[in-house]
């Protein structure tokens, strides 16, 4: 009997680095190391659902 | 068109001459992300204006970076387009990515003006919606109900769906246009007019609100009688061809009951099958179709009954066609010896790291012991076979008490 390789799951995995940075630039933000306008952070909250509902999409098309 | 999927042999991003408009970049792009060209070709001329042409010039030089996809690469699979699972995550994601950009760029000073970008994607975005709806759907699969190769009604629900999609798009336009007026200071100038021109609009709409119901209720009720009428011809056609032609081919075999009951239980096997809406059967790629196929087989041959019942199923491998024709050899045991007991009964079960078959009968029985060393029917071609793949064989028997035969062969 063999094992059941186990697949990656992309949108998962793209969701949770998409998480980290978005988290990581919020940080800064607050820390005061950067200082970011509401524009950017705007579109840096876009690209990151952008990224994420891409890579949910193309998931589901590998299943 | 509908985006189709890359060719195995060109993975990467390749521009597509086939579906080009310009260089071919965007309907590139969009089979390479399986999505309709039109979003992206959107995508690509919202930014190339709100961007002061930034985006016509990374337009350009991806038309001369990126290589061309092999010709007719696309047109190969043109006609099975249809639409894909996510597809609409796939837009809407390329839309928040556009935006994205058309945000940053907004930041760094490379813009127009808000009172154009902003109604400009807005557009843009009702525009895509209404292109999209334009072009025929992709045709549904056939329901298991209605059996392969039927023709098969698009359900109203999807209609309606579609409907409210038009209307979102139409809206999302008109309040472009509207929000254009307000930002450039157009709507106050004619303010009263406009102000004026939204109250006839909305109190035409709340009298002919009722005429547009009463018209959309009928259309969808003149569509399920087409249905239903689809159906019905269907149905006419399967029994004309199954079942009226065998009982044509009775008359004619009146005299052999034995030939009789072997069209009976085809022809009830067939019809038993189209009823449940199972699909084309693979014997030669399913553990479940092999077994129904090695049972009929058998049945026919030797014109014993043989009721089947498999639960689970998976693909067929090298181990799983031994398990098949160790069954096989079991049943044909069955159907010669045994089924002056009633019909024999071939059960099998598929799990995740086994799979296991039953075939039982409720004839005259045996001892396994007095079986004669030259029959080699039950000690090789089932046992040994079984054995040989490290599986197991057990063959319960008494005279008098029927037997059952249970093999089991571990999956890989």
């Amino acid at each position: 009997m063999t094992p059941i390789p186990e697949r990656i799951d992309l949108t998962s995995l793209v969701a949770g680095v998409a998480i980290c940075i978005l988290g990581a630039v919020i940080l800064l933000q607050e820390e005061g190391t950067i200082a970011l306008e509401a524009g950017w952070l705007l579109s840096a909250v876009a690209a990151a659902a952008g990224v994420v509902l891409v890579a949910s999409g193309m998931g589901a098309r590998r299943r | 068109m509908r985006g189709v999927s890359a060719h195995p042999a060109e993975r990467g991003l390749r521009r597509d001459p086939d579906n080009a408009v310009l260089g071919g970049v965007c309907a590139g792009i969009a089979r390479r992300l399986d999505v309709d060209p039109l979003v992206i070709r959107v995508g690509f001329v919202v930014i190339a204006i709100g961007t002061s042409a930034l985006g016509a010039i990374a337009y350009l030089v991806m038309w001369a970076l990126v290589p061309e996809a092999g010709a007719g690469a696309g047109a190969e699979a043109e006609p099975r387009r249809r639409r894909r699972a996510g597809s609409w995550r796939i837009a809407t994601g390329v839309g928040l990515l556009a935006l994205s950009v058309l945000l940053a760029f907004r930041q760094l000073g490379v813009w127009w003006s808000d009172a154009f970008v902003w109604p400009l994607v807005l557009a843009a975005f009702g525009v895509t919606l209404l292109w999209s709806l334009s072009r025929p759907p992709a045709e549904p699969e056939p329901t298991l109900a209605t059996g392969a190769g039927a023709t098969v009604a698009r359900p109203p629900r999807e209609a309606a769906g579609r409907l409210s999609l038009a209307g979102f798009g139409v809206a999302l336009v008109v309040g472009a246009a509207l929000l254009f007026l307000w930002a450039n200071g157009v709507l106050d100038a004619a303010g009263d007019a406009a102000l004026a021109a939204l109250v006839v609009v909305v109190g035409v709409g709340l009298v002919l609100a009722p005429l547009w119901v009463r018209f959309a209720r009928s259309l969808a009720a003149e569509r399920a009688a087409r249905i239903r009428s689809q159906e019905r011809s269907d149905v006419a056609a399967h029994l004309h061809d199954s079942v009226l032609q065998t009982l044509a081919l009775v008359q004619r075999r009146a005299d052999d009951p034995a030939e009789v009951a072997q069209l009976a239980r085809r022809q009830e096997r067939d019809l038993r099958a189209w009823l449940g809406g199972a699909p084309p059967p693979r014997p030669d790629e399913r553990i479940a179709d092999a077994l129904r196929a090695a049972a009929v087989e058998v049945e026919d041959s030797l014109g014993t009954a043989i009721e089947v019942v498999v639960v689970g199923d998976c693909p067929l491998d090298d181990r799983l066609e031994a398990l098949v024709a160790a069954t096989r050899e079991a049943l044909t045991n069955a159907a010669k010896f045994g089924a002056n007991g009633g019909p024999v009964r071939l059960y099998a079960e598929v799990d995740e790291d086994r799979v296991r078959t039953f075939v039982d009968d409720r004839g005259q029985g045996f001892d396994l012991d007095r079986v004669p060393p030259d029959r080699r029917g039950v000690r090789e071609s089932i046992i040994g076979r079984v054995e040989r793949l490290g599986g197991r064989a057990e063959i319960r028997s008494r005279p008098g008490e029927g037997t059952e035969v249970e093999l089991t062969v571990g999956r890989r």
